[in-house]
């Protein structure tokens, strides 16, 4: 794939990956800051795709790196494994926007690829290089979090 | 409002997008493109910084066009274009003066070709080819080492990183200042991706080979020694042209200095005329344990042209005092005192726990080497060695500010202080003045 290329297919899929990026970030700035890094990165290292019918998973991962990169500069979030009993209570009084904000991230990129993104379990486990199955546990830990009754949605992605 | 109301709403906020992301791309692309030209000159680490005086640039190829035609050797006639850039080995070429080596290793993809060496007494000039499919930006850790596998002692090493678009070829230049070349010479050639990130870069190796290369000895044709034995004077110092040494690829010039100088002398800016008018360029310079000053000044050579008069003209000279203070860079306040007045501190920036620095060198046509010596010090007097420079012409990026500023005629030169924890560096500077004369100063060599 050359620049050319890569540029007409990032115009294609950029609308998706700013729903990413401003699920995860929560601000527009940050988000177009990360979509326009992350298209930069990939400009930048367009050789390494060597499988272009990967290209979206490929430069959704770039966006997502770059999106846990700032979350890693804000304040240290308590793993989900270690929330305490009451965080069910504490997430419901939340609005939905702020609870899902507030999530550790490991529950809350879940819940931003498949809710908010339409993405397949499969496909989220391969963005985030996870097993299926951890997919799976994430999203249902999530939901009871959020008090959110969504089901197993699979659209595909 | 529920929480499935919630929901859907949320959905349907994340459908508005901002009218910035319209550019996004433009954006992004415009930023890589700039990089690109940027990257024309890296930060080198110091290990491969190859000579103390030179200026060394790499010009990064960035063509995606993998020669797999390359998998044969190219054609002795194919190399004139690939040393197009040095007249000494241009005529070498041209003179057939070129040994055959064909030898080709393979590991994790990655594929290294000698095709061939250009030999005389004192250098070897290696043409290879390192390719993948995989990486962009190979570059090579090399060392020489004797049969016992200990590393030779003394050798220089000139990596370009050009490579002819053609052939694939690259060039490796060695250079033995004191002991002969050897005839044979096993090369250790450690693979990695040069990503231009020091932090990164060094010392990922993706493959390594080693290359039993033998020479032919008998092809080597030997020096044409010109005793000269004049002495000159720049600007009250005094120094005697004592001979002149012609090799294929090199016209060797030798000097002694006065012991009552007051400033090392750390270049010339001169050529060699023959009496067709014809001219040949500095190639370099080297020092010596005994002194501070370069004098040892290496030119293109004349050596097939058999000239019947051979002229040294000096157009200019750069010096450094002796008694030089060092360069005081308050690195937090982006201050510096002591600088020459054709040196501006143009920026100190903490990347990590590094800091880089910049100087723009006012060139005024002098061809100055690197300004900052390889050795610094923090208040404390404790020593430091410069981690790597980088080198471009004309343009600084400020990245802070996201945008080129020009700085015609100058020269801009980065270094990196490495895990440097002080908020003040004293370094060293290779030069703190220069003459440029009005009247060329001639010395006859033949």
């Amino acid at each position: 794939m050359d620049s050319n290329e890569f540029a007409i297919r990032a115009e294609q899929v950029k609308n998706r990956l700013y729903r990413i990026a401003i699920s995860y970030l929560g601000g527009k700035e940050m988000a177009l800051d990360a979509v326009d890094e992350a298209i930069y990165q990939g400009f930048k290292s367009l050789k390494k795709l060597r499988q272009p019918e990967f290209f979206e998973t490929w430069l959704t991962r770039i966006l997502i790196n770059e999106c846990k990169k700032e979350l890693r500069k804000r304040k240290r979030e308590i793993p989900y494994e270690e929330l305490p009993e009451t965080a069910v209570e504490e997430y419901d009084s939340l609005p939905l926007k702020e609870a899902i904000r507030t999530l550790p991230t490991q529950l809350k990129e879940v819940i931003i690829l498949r809710y908010l993104n339409d993405y397949t379990l499969e496909k989220t486990a391969e963005l985030l290089k996870i097993p299926r199955g951890t997919v799976a546990t994430r999203q249902r830990k999530a939901l009871k979090l959020l008090k959110l009754e969504l089901g197993e949605k699979e659209e595909a992605v | 409002m529920n929480r499935l109301d919630e929901f859907y709403e949320l959905r349907e906020e994340l459908e508005d997008t901002p009218i910035e992301l319209e550019y996004s791309v433009v954006r992004a692309r415009a930023k890589w493109e700039q990089r690109k030209k940027r990257r024309k000159l890296i930060i080198i680490p110091a290990t491969l910084f190859s000579t103390i005086c030179m200026a060394f640039i790499i010009l990064v190829n960035v063509s995606p066009q993998f020669a797999s035609a390359c998998d044969g050797i190219p054609l002795i006639g194919q190399l004139a274009k690939v040393v197009a850039f040095s007249d000494s080995l241009s005529l070498a070429v041209e003179n057939e003066y070129v040994q055959k080596i064909g030898m080709t290793q393979s590991e994790n993809g990655i594929t290294m070709k000698i095709a061939y060496a250009i030999v005389d007494e004192k250098d070897v000039v290696l043409f290879y080819s390192l390719e993948s499919n995989a990486y962009d930006n190979l570059w090579l850790d090399t060392k020489l080492l004797a049969n016992d596998n200990t590393e030779l002692e003394g050798y220089t090493l000139d990596l370009d990183g050009s490579i002819d678009e053609e052939t694939r070829l690259r060039v490796m230049k060695v250079e033995f200042p004191d002991d002969k070349v050897l005839d044979h010479v096993r090369f250790q050639c450690k693979v990695f991706d040069y990503t231009g990130d020091v932090e990164t870069n060094a010392e990922k190796y993706l493959a390594d080979f080693t290359f039993d290369v033998s020479f032919d000895m008998t092809l080597v044709q030997q020096a044409k020694q010109l005793e000269v034995n004049k002495d000159i004077e720049m600007d009250g110092q005094k120094f005697t042209i004592t001979s002149a040494n012609s090799y294929p690829m090199k016209l060797e010039i030798n000097m002694t200095e006065d012991a009552n100088n007051t400033a090392w002398l750390t270049g010339l800016n001169m050529y060699v005329e023959d009496e067709t008018g014809r001219q040949y360029t500095s190639t370099g310079a080297s020092g010596s344990e005994t002194s501070q000053s370069f004098l040892t000044h290496k030119i293109e050579s004349p050596y097939f042209l058999n000239c019947k008069q051979l002229s040294l003209k000096i157009r200019g000279v750069i010096w450094r005092e002796k008694d030089a203070k060092a360069i005081k860079v308050d690195l937090v306040n982006k201050t510096a005192s002591d600088l020459p007045d054709f040196v501006t501190l143009l920026d100190a920036v903490k990347k990590g726990s590094d800091w880089e620095v910049t100087f723009a060198v006012d060139q005024n046509g002098m061809q100055m080497a690197q300004f900052v010596g390889a050795a610094y010090t923090d208040e404390k007097g404790r020593e430091y060695m410069v981690h790597g420079w980088g080198m471009t012409k004309n343009v600084y990026y400020d990245e802070e500010k996201g945008i080129s500023v020009e700085y015609p005629g100058c020269s801009i030169e980065t270094i990196v202080l490495q895990d440097y924890k002080e908020d003040v560096v004293l370094l060293n500077p290779s030069y703190t003045g220069y003459s440029k004369f009005d009247k060329e100063v001639e010395v006859r060599l033949k």
